[in-house]
């Protein structure tokens, strides 16, 4: 999610019951596959459900990949950040 | 100041992880990498092993010596990180579920790639070798890839799980 968030920042998610999400909105997700992850909203589809992406377009698992995600997989939308500004986040390895 | 704070919280009481989930996504993943390498671990065991039974020896069997077993250092830790990335990289909960006991063999993987950069026994590099031939052949089994075991066609001349491509 670099530049908007990197790794040990802290972030504030909250969602009431029936929250609404738009495009842009960072969220806090429950994956089937990857347990709690951040994305961005790029698209909501007709029938409601979301379609998510990383900021760092090139790293990021890609949209495909993550499938479409439920309101209800939806824990929060982030509202609030904190950051250690001096630290900046590194992708070990080969991934 | 607040972040740390914040941290200290989190030791103190525990916060919720969430992952960005970055992956380069090259998803170009291979154990041929790591068995090669363990290939080349044996060979420099037998290299070593072989001025062993030299009476004594010369400068330049010396400086062979250290080379050697400089190599086998390299390629016992590359043995290691290989496997390390594929675990770490490849390996997700689909793959997890098919096979619940990798992570008890990529940790075998470790201890074995370190006793091979600690000692000169064969057993050790054979030992090594078997446990990443199983690696090997559990990722092609997640792919869905047949695999065949043949001897490499070059020394150490050892078996190795390879992919059948056709």
């Amino acid at each position: 999610m670099q530049p908007s968030f990197c790794c040990s920042d802290f972030v504030i998610a909250y969602r009431r019951l029936h929250s609404v999400f738009k495009q842009g909105d960072v969220v806090v997700v429950e994956h089937a596959q990857y347990g709690k992850i951040i994305k961005r909203i790029i698209t909501i589809e007709n029938g409601g459900t979301l379609l998510l992406v990383g900021d760092n377009l090139a790293a990021s698992t890609d949209t495909l990949t993550l499938g479409s995600i439920q309101p209800a997989q939806v824990l929060g939308r982030v509202v609030g950040q904190v950051s250690r500004s001096t630290r900046w986040c590194t992708n070990e390895g080969r991934g | 100041m607040l972040h740390n704070l914040i941290s200290l919280y989190d030791k103190l009481v525990g916060i919720d992880t969430a992952s960005a989930h970055c992956d380069i996504p090259c998803k170009v993943y291979d154990p041929i990498t790591a068995q090669i390498a363990t290939l080349s671990t044996v060979r420099f065991m037998d290299l070593i092993n072989e001025l062993a039974s030299t009476e004594t020896l010369s400068l330049a069997d010396q400086a062979k010596l250290g080379r050697l077993v400089a190599e086998k250092e390299v390629h016992a830790e590359k043995v290691k990180h290989e496997i390390r990335i594929i675990w770490g990289d490849y390996f997700k909960q689909p793959q997890l579920d098919q096979f619940p006991n990798i992570h008890t063999l990529v940790h075998d993987i470790m201890l074995a790639g370190s006793a091979c950069k600690q000692g000169l026994e064969r057993e050790k590099g054979e030992k090594l070798l078997a446990l990443v031939n199983e690696f090997a052949a559990a990722y092609w089994s997640t792919k869905k890839v047949a695999t065949y075991t043949a001897t490499s066609p070059y020394l150490p001349a050892e078996m190795i799980v390879y992919p059948k491509l056709k």
